[in-house]
């Protein structure tokens, strides 16, 4: 009797109030990652930074638009030189003074101004334009190269964890191998089949990337197999198949959330490396020709002219920064992706 | 984002942060101050206590908002008795023995209030009794280690893998004695293998770790235990991650060592069997609370509080009618912001409606045995 | 332990195998007339390959036969002089590819290994404060000065320093290994090297401290939160023994590891930085060869690499079995 009384109370008791476990409030696993990713001010920087150089190198060409990328600036030049020669006359010195004018039909060289915000470099073309249409062309080059080797990554490693066996190890030595080829020097070779094909200098860095996604995509691969093959081994996954359920249909629906998270990181942290990779190759006057501009190839000319190293800061240094803030940005993103995708983290 | 009336918004959720990181600095700040000994040097309220916790709160400060793991506990461990601490996973029973050896993780974990007064014995032989909550954590290897001296639940990573076995033993030896030879710390390492048992202490002695199966690894911790002569030594699930008959062997050992050592044991574990077979005293804990505590014998034979009753009747017996077990419907309730009434109340079948009002208090029924439950309230009107 | 070397030395000899076919297919997909206009430019730049080396090595390759059989004979050929140490003859040098390499291979060791040492010596401590003192803002404050190392272009910063340190500042010289207008000898001529490879150097350690540091960091992180440190500190081990002791001691075994796999790329020069400061090491040699079609060169070259880096990994699992005790190699 006394029971049964009590048991009313509990109902009672229950309608009018939200259940305790109820009550608690919890953070969306979403709201989460956001919340992590942005409690680091690093994350919001490099984020500043890369969607900066985007406006930067997309938008800016259409609003500045005095320039182009490949427009010279035919305002000439007055170059002027002096010779000294010293006359010894009967006995007393005399200097002769002998300055040459030059005029030269490109303004080469022409220090910041209005006219041209950074200067002009050695060929007279505009420094700031070029350093956009620069960036256009690393942001696209290093996007399309990631999302090849992500997608060629993904499906070998799909192939591999999923078929196993003989499919699996050809695959892997395959891996093996790959990861051994010299990167850099396999791009210069590729690059110098590249000059003898005669190729149309604006679109070889484009196949040149893609070369490279051809030996870079193992490292997707390894990680993607790597998933799949913890996620037979896990309980559930046996059961699955115990109760008849088809292994790939769940294979696939499991893998997707567990490896999207380390694929995100890892091709945030490759676009920096992307960057860096196109910009050395152009640097080495590999990947981007002249006249078309690359922040790499802006950077070129003083390993063979000393007078601009020193003296004409403007013609390079604002690439550097460039490639910098570029690789920085992707960085500070993938570090922060990974903190806040990581589920151990602590804080 | 997904409109769900169950998650935080993000106004919410920058108010915790902030609030957190107010009460994370201040917290920490007192954590690593210096201080003077004078600072934390209290008086034990009974001096036939070891170990006295008082309305001791531990907080998690989480970006979902404060999970209170411990929150108010009192209890005390008398000397030379083991105490039992019992409760269901996630009820606060690790939190407090963390709490007491102050190896909480930073910065999340903290001690927000409370005592915990810890009755040392210096070399000297003086008595001297430290408020451990208050305890800068620079001054708490007076404690740690070689006065209160603690066995974890997972003998297989509680070990450094790169050292080996007589490597870590010799360590606590020469925390206690400096100026001690090589020789004779191998001699007091090797003297406590032979005293938890191992067969041959020179062998496991130059073993590393892996090379060792659980129960002797869970032997190795308890010898690391022993080599300080502790006063207390909390066990923490001591044989939980092992199997049954090693279990018996572990928990022979621990209670022959109590006699040895002359101390005391807290001893923490979900088992009620375990309990009921060492203890002297029990805690039984429920959501960061302790909802019931008395000697061994009132907790298992005059069990009041319905939680402790429903523990003990879903406990496999051999010799019981039925051939269900007994289950407490329902779960633990997350422990972010309580409200302020009986966490049991949604999963008791005896609950009133005195029940929705605030906290109970704790109710003392006997000398040692107390109770905090609306059904024993003082004047409980029959309605 | 005798069977797990073995059995991975069989697989990096098929290792080896596969990296040589990609490189040697890729050599060949250069048009050979392409290769005669390298070799003439070279003959016109004052060097001389004699008719006969030029014979010679298009033999060795079998170029001029460009069905898939001629390739395919060709590799073979390739393989064969291989077999007995042959790499064959560079173009530029005149002279067997192997002499080339050992010739270049010193300067470039010199260089990676100082560099090497600077770069633990300095990461390490670095990545252990950040580690510990995690979320502080010394924390932050090295995480963002290596990040930036990281990001640099080597040929950027490169540059950047020579222009500031030797040609603005005139404290080290600009380029090259040795003052060539001075002739100095025994203790002169140590500080002279050193005096030049100094901003290189400096170059090197700045740009890859960032990565080892990082590792040191995770790592050390993952470790501070394990069981057994919770132990260490339970035993009443003060805090600066439980990190330098106990969690130290378990941070190392991933880095001696990388250390071992690091070995074997002490040999291979740094491409860029040589190229900047213009010093005659390995890599800058054969970037030249690369720009001068060298093929033998280059072929020997790569090859050189893939060999080397076939060895680190073996060096770095059958250090992982030496530095931690609960690996057995099988």
């Amino acid at each position: 009797m006394e029971e049964l009384t009590n048991k009313e109370t509990v109902e009672e008791v229950k309608d009018t109030e939200v259940p305790l476990d109820k009550s608690v409030k919890l953070m969306s696993p979403t709201r989460m990652v956001v919340r992590r990713f942005f409690r680091s001010k690093l994350s919001i920087l490099g984020l500043i930074m890369v969607i900066g150089l985007f406006v930067f190198s997309f938008a800016g060409p259409l609003v500045y638009t005095r320039w182009g990328e490949i427009e010279l600036d035919e305002s000439g030049k007055t170059e002027y030189s002096v010779t000294e020669t010293t006359y010894t006359v009967n006995g007393e010195e005399y200097t002769l003074r002998q300055t040459t004018e030059k005029t030269l039909k490109d303004n080469f060289l022409a220090p910041p101004s209005a006219e041209h915000i950074l200067g002009t470099d050695n060929e007279g073309y505009d420094i700031f334009v070029r350093l956009m249409y620069g960036g256009r062309i690393s942001l696209i080059v290093s996007f399309i190269a990631v999302f090849l080797i992500t997608l060629l990554g993904v499906i070998m490693g799909g192939i591999s964890g999923f078929f196993g066996g003989a499919i699996d190890n050809i695959i892997m030595r395959i891996c093996d191998i790959l990861i051994c080829l010299p990167g850099v020097p396999i791009l210069l070779i590729i690059s110098t089949i590249l000059d003898a094909s005669e190729i149309d200098a604006k679109y070889r860095i484009y196949l040149l990337m893609i070369y490279l996604t051809f030996i870079s995509w193992p490292g997707t691969a390894r990680l993607v197999r790597g998933q799949i093959l913890s996620l037979r081994e896990q309980e559930y996954m046996v059961a699955a198949e115990a109760m008849g359920y088809s292994t790939p249909r769940k294979i696939f629906k499991h893998l997707v959330p567990n490896v999207m998270p380390q694929l995100i990181v890892q091709m945030s942290l490759s676009l920096g490396s992307m960057i860096l990779y196109e910009a050395t190759l152009s640097y080495l006057n590999l990947g981007v020709k002249a006249p078309y501009a690359a922040w790499g190839t802006m950077i070129n000319i003083i390993s063979t002219n000393q007078d601009i190293l020193q003296n004409h800061l403007n013609v390079w240094v604002p690439a550097g920064i460039c490639i910098v803030i570029a690789v920085l940005g992707f960085n500070f993103i993938g570090d922060g992706l990974r903190d806040a995708l990581d589920p151990k983290a602590r804080r | 984002m997904a409109k769900n009336k169950n998650y935080l918004s993000g106004k919410e959720i920058r108010a915790i942060a902030k609030e957190n990181a107010k009460v994370m600095k201040r917290l920490e700040a007192e954590k690593y101050r210096k201080a003077d000994e004078s600072e934390y040097l209290t008086e034990m309220r009974d001096s036939k206590n070891i170990l006295e916790i008082d309305k001791l709160h531990t907080y998690f400060f989480t970006e979902q908002g404060v999970v209170k793991a411990v929150n108010g506990v009192s209890f005390d461990i008398p000397k030379n008795a083991t105490v039992g601490v019992a409760g269901e996973s996630g009820c606060g029973k690790s939190v407090t023995s963390m709490s007491v050896m102050r190896l909480l993780q930073g910065p999340t974990g903290q001690i927000y209030s409370g005592e915990i007064r810890f009755n040392a014995k210096e070399k000297s032989g003086e008595e001297k009794v430290y408020d451990i909550a208050k305890m800068p954590i620079r001054d708490i290897h007076k404690i740690r280690g070689n006065q209160i001296a603690m066995i974890f639940q997972e003998p297989m990573t509680s070990l450094n893998p790169v050292f080996t076995i007589g490597q870590q033993l010799d360590e606590v030896t020469f925390i206690h004695n400096p100026d001690a030879s090589k020789e004779q710390a191998k001699e007091k390492s090797i003297e406590m293998l032979n005293l938890v048992g191992i067969a041959m202490p020179e062998r496991v002695y130059n073993s590393f770790p892996h090379e060792l199966s659980g129960g002797m690894r869970q032997r190795v911790m308890i010898s690391m235990a022993l080599a300080s002569d502790p006063r207390l030594i909390i066990a923490d699930e001591p044989t939980t991650a092992l199997d049954v008959t090693i279990q018996a062997q572990i928990l022979d050992l621990l209670r022959d060592l109590k006699t040895k050592i002359d101390g005391s044991i807290m001893l923490i574990t979900h088992d009620l069997g375990i309990i009921a077979e060492m203890a002297d005293y029990v805690v039984v804990m429920y959501a960061g609370r302790v909802i019931e505590k008395g000697t061994v014998d009132e907790i298992f034979h005059n069990p009041m509080h319905p939680y402790t009753i429903g523990l003990q009747k879903s406990k496999p017996t051999l010799n019981s009618d039925s051939d269900t077990l007994f289950n407490i419907p329902g779960n633990v309730p997350n422990p972010i912001n309580m409200p302020d009434y009986c966490y049991f109340k949604e999963r008791c079948a005896q609950c009133t409606k005195k029940c929705s009002g605030e906290y109970p208090e704790m109710i003392q029924v006997s000398p040692t045995h107390f109770v905090a439950c609306h059904l024993y309230d003082e004047g409980q009107n029959d309605d | 332990m005798f069977k797990y070397i073995l059995k991975r030395l069989v697989m990096s000899v098929f290792i080896l195998l596969g990296v040589s076919m990609i490189i040697y297919f890729l050599i060949r997909l250069m048009p050979v007339d392409f290769i005669q206009d390298k070799i003439n430019a070279i003959n016109q730049g004052g060097a001389t390959v004699s008719e006969e080396t030029v014979n010679a090595m298009y033999e060795m390759y079998g170029l001029g036969d460009n069905s898939f059989l001629g390739i395919l004979k060709g590799y073979f050929s390739w393989l064969g002089a291989l077999a007995t140490f042959d790499l064959g003859t560079s173009f530029v040098y005149g002279i067997p590819v192997a002499d080339v390499i050992f010739e270049h291979m010193g300067i470039s060791f010199a260089i990676a290994l100082i560099a090497t040492v600077f770069e633990f010596l300095i990461a390490i401590p670095l990545g252990i404060t950040a580690a510990t003192h995690q979320y502080s803002f010394r924390d932050y404050l090295v995480t963002v000065l290596v990040m930036i190392g990281i990001s640099l272009p080597s040929f950027f910063f490169g540059q950047m320093l020579k222009d500031v340190l030797a040609l603005k500042l005139g404290w080290f010289p600009a380029s090259g290994l040795v003052n060539a207008t001075a002739s100095f000898t025994g203790i002169e001529l140590l500080l002279d090297y050193v005096r030049h490879m100094f901003i290189p150097i400096l170059t090197i350690v700045i740009l890859s401290i960032g990565a080892r540091m990082r590792m040191t960091r995770t790592n050390m992180l993952e470790v501070m939160n394990s069981d057994y440190i919770r132990t260490a500190r339970a035993k009443g081990l003060s805090e600066k023994v439980v990190i330098n002791k106990h969690a130290f001691r378990n941070t190392l075994i991933p880095l001696v590891t990388s250390l071992a796999g690091l070995l074997p790329s002490l040999f291979s020069g740094a491409i860029i930085t040589e190229q900047v400061f213009d010093l005659p090491g390995i890599g800058n040699i054969a970037l030249d060869a690369m720009n001068r079609g060298d093929i033998p060169f280059i072929m020997g070259y790569n090859m050189f690499l893939a060999l080397l880096s076939v060895i680190g990994v073996l060096l770095a699992d059958l250090m992982y079995g030496i530095v931690d005790p609960r690996v057995k190699l099988e």
